[in-house]
């Protein structure tokens, strides 16, 4: 993604939505006030995941939990990233500036900014715990190597969507999880049966710990079948010999013969 | 459990009255002197125990016939004999031990031997119209005998027939009948190409036959490629029943004709294996004979009975030849005036005909006292439905009676009678066949036979297998007790994909 390189872009595309909405700096909006933040949530979830990838990656391992866009808005230089701060227009691109002069418009006490902010930056925080809170759920239910440290969000997404892969395919591949390649698949239909009667494993069992048989599949073999098939694999080459020439005694040779046959069973 | 139930059966039957006891075995006309006897130990001696000492040392009697699939009709008064005539061997060591066991029950040495008949399956009665068969033991421990002089007259106007054999103690008591495959009739061998659809005259790759040399036609000097003691031989008493093959190679060459894949033409190369003891002859191209000439050029369907001469591969026009009992190379001289032909001997001259190896193997090892061993019921194929708790195994074949039941290694299971073409049989848990379940994981393969109510074991070639499955199929049935299991292969699943997705982890 090109906005994963570069968060400013993603910024200007995404920021937009944030101007136009006038209700943006007031609690008393006549708007539903759920549907405001769900607005919100998924663009500040989606900067957020940018923002923390992109300095993750520039600048230092930053604690995901900890680090939401608030603090990034004023421990930050640049401010672009300071959306909240309705001063910081000289700075923004040209094409912005009719809508944040007709917000301008509206008026408002220091005071009742303060306030305004404060109880945006709480908003802001209950969301990201809420969250952070159900990545670290998806996080307990993601298989990791013993020596891994916690995964970070984008690592637990990406293994999220291989795991669910991984299981989908076994489940319809039905496949042994030992031996994905074995050679079952050679006979057609593949009747199993389950075991009747069970029992919790306890661990003097031989097999505690290992995974349990889902139960045992059935097949069959004419051994005459293959005792004729085995007699033309393995046979030995008679030469008759050539009376002209007795030196050369009639011999066995014992000649594997494989690929010339064309067995037909 | 099983053995509570069969132990039930014994009790049942000492207490059940002699009338109902002797209406278990009036359906059948085989049972009746079991019912003279009223002799119910014969019963009890089927066990798991015994069974299993039965699968331990297989003391089995086979019988053995081996026949032409095409028979040439006899017009008028000529006989033209069954060649190579059918024969019968006698393989197994329960034979002997048959006959020890019939000897320690008082019974003399002159009546433990066994004779028999073989006649076409037309006839009425086998004692006058058949040909006797009378057993030789050869070095190999088998008994031999073959029948030389049958024969089928154009008053018979069938088109299909089969051969009985029918075997006895020397004292008289029947052992049993025995059938042939089918044979077909046919007038003379065919002179014209013959066509692939006419599929039962075609020889097919991988199909068995004999060849035979035959001097100017005279019945007396036939002699058959037969394999003794590993070496071939062309003898005049035995022959062997070859699996002829066709060898891959030459489809490169001869990649036009598609149709070679099954069937067997002149010009392709095949090699002749003997079906006992897998001795073969070196490739060779099967070539047309024509008036003692070998034709180079035809690429037509070999059909039965036609000559034929096998030139080795790779040879300077070097063929299979018989030199009175011997089978050498015979160098062909080539044909002055037809390029694509050469001249042969006498001795390079085949006839093929395709043959048929039919085998039952039964073991009175169980069966305390004579029994007539036929109908002998023959599996030719086996069907499995169902699964999860119950699977079924369908049976299909012939002779099947309600007195058979379907046994899995010294397991006897559950079976029904459909009828005399097909057997219907539970699959017995794998934790009867060897104790817990759960801890089957190496695949567990067991004999299937046929046992019937008398203790008469009829072995199949078929045996069964059970394969342990790690995958659960991940049914959504989580008992209480299952938990343990899922917490497990939930586990295994992470590690698998742990190892597997190894890759997700280091890119971060």
């Amino acid at each position: 993604m090109d906005t994963v390189l570069d968060p400013f872009t993603g910024l200007d595309s995404f920021s937009s939505p944030y101007f136009d909405d006038d209700d943006f700096f007031t609690d008393h909006s006549s708007r539903d006030h759920l549907d405001t933040d769900d607005f919100l949530d998924e663009d500040v979830d989606f900067l957020t995941s940018q923002i923390q990838e992109y300095y993750k990656d520039s600048r230092i391992a930053q604690d995901g939990d900890y680090c939401d866009v608030g603090n990034f808005s004023f421990s930050s230089s640049s401010s672009t990233f300071s959306y909240g701060c309705a001063d910081s227009t000289s700075e923004l691109s040209p094409h912005r500036d009719g809508l944040l002069l007709k917000r301008r418009r509206r008026m408002r006490s220091e005071t009742e900014m303060q306030q305004l902010r404060q109880a945006a930056n709480v908003r802001e925080r209950r969301r990201m715990q809420s969250i952070n809170d159900a990545f670290e759920g998806l996080r307990s239910h993601i298989p990791t190597l013993p020596y891994e440290k916690r995964l970070s969000k984008v690592d637990t997404l990406r293994l999220a969507i291989g795991y669910i892969n991984f299981l989908a395919e076994l489940v319809q591949s039905d496949m042994p999880i030992r031996n994905p390649h074995s050679d079952t698949l050679n006979q057609p239909k593949k009747v199993i049966i389950c075991h009747r009667g069970t029992r919790s494993p306890s661990p003097n069992d031989p097999d505690y710990g290992l995974p349990p048989l889902a139960g045992h599949s059935l097949s069959w073999t004419d051994e005459k079948q293959l005792k004729d098939q085995n007699i033309i694999r393995t046979a030995k080459v008679w030469t008759p010999e050539d009376p002209r020439k007795l030196h050369l005694k009639s011999s066995i040779n014992n000649i594997e013969n494989e690929p010339p046959f064309n067995c037909i069973s | 459990m099983q053995d509570q139930r069969k132990g039930d059966r014994e009790t049942g039957l000492a207490t059940v009255d002699s009338a109902e006891a002797s209406h278990l075995y009036t359906s059948d006309a085989c049972f009746t002197h079991l019912r003279e006897e009223q002799n119910f130990s014969l019963l009890q001696k089927v066990t798991r125990d015994s069974v299993r000492q039965y699968l331990q040392f297989r003391p089995d009697q086979s019988v053995i016939i081996l026949h032409a699939k095409v028979a040439q009709k006899s017009y008028g008064n000529e006989k033209r004999f069954f060649c190579p005539p059918p024969c019968v061997y006698l393989a197994g060591h329960g034979w002997k031990l048959r006959q020890e066991q019939l000897k320690a029950s008082g019974l003399g040495e002159s009546s433990c031997q066994l004779f028999g008949y073989m006649g076409l399956d037309s006839s009425t009665d086998p004692r006058t119209d058949s040909f006797k068969l009378s057993f030789e033991e050869q070095t190999d421990k088998r008994m031999f005998a073959c029948a030389k002089t049958l024969y089928i007259s154009d008053t018979d106007k069938r088109k299909h027939f089969r051969l009985l054999l029918h075997l006895f103690h020397s004292g008289g008591q029947e052992i049993g009948t025995f059938n042939s495959r089918l044979i077909k009739v046919i007038s003379k061998p065919s002179q014209k190409r013959q066509s692939m659809k006419n599929a039962d005259l075609c020889i097919s790759s991988g199909s068995k036959v004999s060849l035979f040399n035959r001097l100017r036609s005279q019945t007396v000097s036939t002699r058959y490629l037969a394999v003794e003691d590993g070496a071939f031989v062309a003898s005049a008493r035995q022959w062997t029943a070859f699996t002829v093959t066709l060898v891959e190679e030459m489809h490169a060459v001869h990649s036009e004709y598609s149709m070679c894949d099954s069937y067997i033409c002149y010009g392709c190369v095949v090699q002749l294996v003997c079906t006992d003891s897998g001795v073969a002859l070196p490739p060779m191209v099967i070539r047309k004979v024509n008036k003692q000439h070998a034709c180079l050029d035809v690429d037509e369907p070999v059909s039965q009975l036609h000559k034929c001469a096998f030139q080795f591969r790779d040879s300077n026009h070097m063929y299979l030849c018989l030199s009175n009992e011997k089978i050498i190379q015979f160098q062909a001289s080539p044909c002055p005036k037809e390029s694509h032909k050469v001249l042969l001997n006498d001795g390079s001259c085949w006839t093929i005909i395709g043959t048929e190896v039919v085998e039952y193997t039964f073991s009175e090892s169980l069966a305390g006292h004579p029994t007539t061993i036929s109908p002998v019921p023959m599996i030719n194929g086996l069907e499995l439905n169902g699964g999860g708790h119950v699977a079924m195994l369908e049976l299909h074949g012939e002779n099947f009676s309600p007195h058979l039941k379907v046994w899995f290694g010294d397991m006897e299971a559950e079976t029904m009678f459909r009828s005399s073409r097909s057997l219907l049989s539970v699959v017995p848990d794998v934790s009867i066949l060897s104790g817990e379940w759960r801890w089957m994981r190496q695949p567990i393969t067991v004999p299937l036979s046929l046992i019937r109510f008398d203790g008469l074991i009829y072995r199949s070639s078929y045996s069964f297998t059970y394969t342990p499955e790690h995958s659960a199929p991940f049914q959504a049935n989580v008992t209480a007790e299952r938990t343990a299991d899922s917490d497990s292969l939930i586990d295994t699943i992470h590690q698998e994909f742990t190892r597997m997705n190894f890759h997700l982890f280091m890119q971060s």
